[in-house]
């Protein structure tokens, strides 16, 4: 967009009932129009509920197929289903596909797991009991042994379910539920050929074809994708019923003009805007009903609709207004997948913007505007990103920030400058490596090219517990042989960084044995053939995603980093340079939660610690990167084609879920108290103002050493924000940590009055969006300690 | 070369152009009601003392020379402002860092090492460093090492000052100041008597004097309801902008309660009642509405309506 555009765009948002540039923090949400405020509410007030279509097809579907390869039986399951499930509208709907009958009610996922393992419980223990007698017995019972879990289990019976990421040969538990997820598909060809012209392709790949598992796979995403014809055509005629039925004109005119669309795109391609944001939506919620959807994002939705956008502009068939109408609209069909009504989010991203790798912006007025949907709406989710680059144009830099002002932290923010050199580390061509997008929480994809999954994961706190026990933990109970020497033999500090090393080292394996036990499980009772077609050599390769992308880049995780770096610092300053106490000291007083050793834990809390810019620690950083990395080459290889790991950092609501269950730390942090989230300064630690904390993280080096990505955030008093003047230093700053190398960032722009009010009067806060860490939650539905977490965060002013 | 440093903020967005670094010196000659940064005032290093985080390890009790430390029932320690002196001598066994001594003698280049760290924020937004106090201008050879050093560094070098100092160091530090940041308190001598403790005089005449030699400079104006924020304290601002037409703009800064929270940890007490409260969006729009009339350049950053969020 160009500067001449302004005028014109103050226009098309006013036009649209939102008022551009003024101050807006703590603002309700502004739906552009009434109908788009009323399904707002719909969705977002909607109970919890479960919904069971889904499981009783599929499992009546696959009893009645034993014997068939998995993959077809999958298939057919999901055809039934398409066929056969009851079709919703919801009221102000202009968008068809709902998962279930009411908002936010979970389809069960039963060949994936019914919740067995505690993923649930884990991330909240208020959801105890959601499924216990929801879930009819016949169903529970078909599927104990039957469905990814269970066959998972069979294999693997010292398989637990665990919730507290110490024991590192466990698995990652949320794949049992929703397998991986993370995953962008590619929509562009759709666009073109549509789903008739997939077929055509999936039939054309048959022709001289032998292999049955080949075979297999073509004949299930035949099924799948006629299922999806078939569902978009029933919806056509289930419209125009109700277009007779809406005793409304206008809304009857409107659902005959939906019922047309879904005739068209059931097979044809798409020739307007609302027709291709139809069938990427009525695409997108296919994938989530076979695989379940976890951390989808659909594409780069932007640059996609734009031609779209652009032609219908010129002929004079769309308005602003519509136009944005409809961006909140598909924010608001994404809102309506998440589970759990809205306790729970699928932590779905929409990603807009970004450059070509030879720096050509790709920002459009549908970036502009899908972001402007998201602030209208208010809502944690879908998360919306932007990708910030060299020559973002920096009025639409700012008017993101102007957004943050409103409290919603959207957008969030990814760096062109550096991951797509990250991603070709590990050997992604560059034109590949500048499609990349945001999945989830802060993990990144490459729409139809690589999905995000991770593969093994380092635990840092554990690594330095043993070391500073002789392998034997604070509680004495680790039946570990040892792999360092004993404790008092550390007599330099570069020894105890090595014994911290070795189970360091020791932790990435186990996890990495347990995780490829998963993917193994995953390839063979994981595939989604549908989602399949819209990844790159699929259907060529006649293949399932699960057997691998294009590019299979597995990720190592890690939690807690700045505790790991505080700790590793603290140490070498009081054990080791200042010889005020000894390591065993150092354990004793962590075992003790630091009672009677509060002098040890001041001392410890006055070391140099992460975040601040400090000197004293710059090499502490590429020391912990080179003792995670170096194991991580060594031990960590994708099995389906050998290519090499990347690291990255996610976050969910871990940083204070597993410190309420971590016993204290070296960095002088209390039992229970909150660790810090991905590459964050630890809780508290920061003081030295926003430009230390950016100048710290942009010490890592992620090139070599973050390619899957991490995360880090500032807050600010909304104030700031919605002040021109200071906002215009806000965007400065963030201009220099991002040509710094600073991989991600996003902003909360909210004030602590606001929190304390909000906590006070929950009910005048409803809207008042948080992103703790990885996600986003309404403020008021957090537990009091993580709402405590939030208002102990430095704000900066 | 060494300075008497009481703070260092970065990312300091609100004294002067860009984003800049803010080095905070001790030592001021004015005893303002409402000073904001108490312990500023006291040119020597001075104890801070914040009972919230001792954890009663009873170190300090015996190295205090002048038996200044009370403990408290629960085992905490509670200082005798009466009798401390300030040695610091206690400070040096506090991990917890319950006591803590404000000022600390810094090298311009302890001091450039910190400011430069932020030097790509500078560059960016035209920002630099700032001097605030207590007065910078009392430590004038410090000031015009420090600030020689950041010009070397071709950073945009801006004082804030009180204008309480001799004009000779003013002179000195002409060539090296891009912006004076220049408070103006009170028009009425007497009543600049009552509040700050010093008449207005030497101030008005410096700020002529350096209007005078071209000097970039920003008037600023605190303005304390039932105390100077009044008509013709306005009208006085309005007047002396009249004057000095070089003058950058005004920038009216409305009173906050800061500086109170910070009493207690020094052993002070404050010399205003506590029933003085900070003016509200209507009033403080009313003085900014008042000065614009008079043909004031006014540079408030937020309006009020953005301050309130």
């Amino acid at each position: 967009m160009t500067k001449g555009d302004w005028l014109s765009r103050r226009a098309f948002l006013a036009s649209a009932g939102a008022v551009a540039g003024g101050p807006l923090l703590g603002m309700p949400a502004t739906p552009s129009t009434g109908r788009m405020g009323a399904l707002r509410r719909d969705i977002v007030e909607s109970p919890v509920g479960i919904a069971l279509d889904r499981a009783r097809t599929f499992t009546r579907v696959f009893q009645e197929n034993e014997g068939k390869p998995w993959v077809v039986r999958k298939a057919q399951a999901l055809r039934e289903y398409f066929r056969t499930t009851p079709l919703y509208v919801r009221p102000n709907d202009r968008i068809a596909g709902s998962i279930t009958e009411t908002p936010g009610a979970m389809p069960v996922i039963v060949e994936l797991g019914i919740g067995e393992n505690n993923i649930y419980t884990g991330e909240n223990p208020e959801r105890k009991g959601y499924l216990r007698g929801k879930i009819p017995q016949e169903i529970w019972d078909y599927w104990r042994d039957r469905n990814l879990w269970g066959l998972y289990r069979a294999e693997n019976p010292r398989a637990r379910s665990s919730s507290v990421p110490d024991d590192p040969s466990q698995p990652t538990e949320y794949k049992f539920l929703s397998n991986q997820g993370h995953l962008s598909p590619s929509y562009g060809e759709l666009l073109g050929i549509g789903l008739g012209g997939i077929l055509q392709r999936l039939k054309q790949r048959r022709t001289n074809e032998a292999d049955p598992k080949k075979l297999a796979f073509l004949t299930a995403a035949e099924l799948a994708v006629t299922g999806v014809t078939d569902w978009a055509q029933r919806y056509a005629k289930f419209l125009a019923a109700e277009a007779t039925r809406s005793a409304d004109r206008a809304r009857s005119a409107d659902l005959r003009e939906m019922s047309r669309i879904a005739a068209k795109i059931a097979t044809g391609p798409p020739q307007t805007f609302r027709e291709a944001m139809q069938l990427i939506w009525l695409c997108h919620q296919a994938i989530h009903i076979e695989g379940h959807g976890y951390s989808c994002a659909p594409d780069h939705i932007d640059r996609l609709l734009y031609p779209f956008y652009e032609a219908d502009r010129k002929a004079g068939r769309l308005d602003d207004a519509e136009a944005l109408e409809l961006c909140e609209n598909f924010l608001l069909k994404m809102k309506d997948n998440t589970f759990w009504g809205p306790e729970h989010n699928l932590t779905q991203g929409l990603c807009t913007g970004g450059s070509t790798p030879d720096g050509r912006d790709l920002t459009n007025r549908l970036s502009w505007m899908f972001i402007e949907a998201a602030t209208n709406l208010s809502m944690p989710e879908p998360l919306v990103w932007i990708r910030w680059h060299p020559n973002i144009d920096q009025e639409f830099f700012d008017f993101c920030l102007s957004r943050l002002a409103r409290g919603t932290c959207f957008p969030l923010m990814w760096n062109d400058k550096v991951i797509p050199e990250a991603l070709m580390e590990l050997g992604v061509a560059r034109e590949d490596a500048y499609n990349y997008i945001a999945v989830g929480c802060n993990e990144l994809a490459i729409p139809g090219q690589f999905y995000f999954n991770p593969g093994a994961s380092a635990n840092y706190l554990k690594s330095l517990e043993l070391a500073l026990t002789s392998g034997k933990g604070y509680a004495g109970d680790y039946r570990l042989k040892p792999l360092a020497p004993a404790t008092p033999e550390l007599k330099t500090f570069d020894e105890f960084a090595s014994a911290f090393g070795a189970y360091l080292k020791d932790s990435i394996g186990k996890s990495y044995a347990a995780e490829m036990k998963v993917l193994k499980a995953q390839i063979e009772w994981g595939q989604t053939p549908f989602t399949s077609c819209f990844f790159e050599g699929c259907i060529e390769k006649a293949q399932d995603l699960a057997l691998g992308a294009k590019y299979n880049i597995l990720s190592c995780g890690g939690i807690f980093f700045a505790n790991a770096v505080d700790g590793l610092a603290a140490v070498r300053q009081v054990v080791y340079e200042n010889k005020e106490a000894t390591l065993s000291d150092v354990a004793a007083a962590c075992r003790a939660n630091f009672k009677g050793w509060e002098k040890l834990r001041a001392k410890l809390l006055a070391a140099p610690k992460h975040g601040n810019d400090d000197p004293r620690i710059d090499d502490m950083i590429p020391l912990v990167e080179r003792l995670r990395d170096e194991p991580m080459k060594e031990i960590c290889r994708d099995p389906r084609d050998g290519s090499r790991f990347g690291n990255g950092h996610v976050v969910r609501s871990s940083a204070v879920r597993t410190g309420l269950v971590t016993p204290a730390t070296p960095d002088g942090r209390l039992a229970g108290t909150p660790l810090a989230s991905s590459v964050a300064a630890s809780v508290g630690a920061e003081k030295s103002g926003p430009t230390a904390l950016l100048n710290s993280v942009a010490k890592l080096n992620v090139r070599k050493s973050w390619q899957s990505g991490y995360q880090a955030n500032l807050r600010f008093q909304g104030a700031m924000l919605a002040s021109k003047a200071s906002r215009d230093k806000v965007r400065v700053m963030l201009n220099v940590y991002f040509h710094r190398g600073g991989a991600e960032l996003q902003v909360n722009a909210i004030d602590t009055e606001t929190l304390r009010a909000a906590q006070k009067n929950p009910e005048q806060y409803r809207d008042l969006v948080v992103r703790i860490a990885g996600f986003s939650e309404f403020f008021v539905r957090l537990s009091p300690e993580m709402q405590e977490d939030i208002i102990a965060r430095t704000a900066h002013m | 070369m060494k300075g008497r440093v009481f703070d260092i903020q970065r990312f300091s967005i609100y004294d002067g152009p860009g984003i800049r670094t803010t080095v905070f010196l001790k030592g001021c000659d004015l005893r303002c009601l409402w000073c904001h940064n108490p312990e500023s005032i006291s040119p020597k290093p001075q104890l801070s003392w914040t009972l919230e985080k001792c954890i009663a390890c009873g170190e300090c009790f015996p190295v205090c020379p002048e038996a200044a430390l009370a403990r408290r029932g629960d085992g905490k320690a509670v200082v005798d402002w009466l009798r401390c002196t300030g040695c610091g001598d206690c400070v040096k066994v506090c991990d917890a860092k319950a006591l803590e001594m404000i000022g600390r003698d810094m090298t311009v280049e302890e001091v450039m090492s910190v400011v430069l760290r932020d030097r790509d924020y500078y560059v960016a937004s035209g920002g630099g460093i700032t001097l605030s106090g207590g007065e910078p201008l009392y430590q004038p050879d410090f000031c015009e090492a420090l600030l020689g050093a950041a010009k070397a560094e071709r950073l945009h070098c801006s004082v804030e000052t009180s204008g309480l100092a001799e004009w000779r160091s003013f002179e000195r530090l002409l060539p090296v100041v891009d912006l004076f940041l220049y408070d103006f308190k009170e028009t009425n001598p007497q009543l600049h008597t009552a509040f700050i403790g010093k008449p207005n005089s030497e101030i008005v005449a410096n700020l002529r004097a350096l209007h005078r030699a071209g000097a970039s400079i920003l008037l600023r104006c605190p303005m304390i309801p039932e105390y100077n924020a009044r008509k013709e304290h306005l009208d006085g601002i309005a007047a002396l902008a009249r004057e000095l037409p070089h003058l950058k703009g005004v920038e009216i800064l409305p009173y906050h309660r800061l500086g109170r929270a910070k009493l207690k940890r020094l052993g002070m007490v404050s010399r205003m009642p506590e029933s003085v409260k900070p003016p509200d969006e209507e009033t403080v729009q009313s003085w900014l509405v008042h000065l614009r009339k008079q043909g004031v350049r006014l540079v408030n950053q937020a309006t009020a309506a953005e301050a309130r969020l």
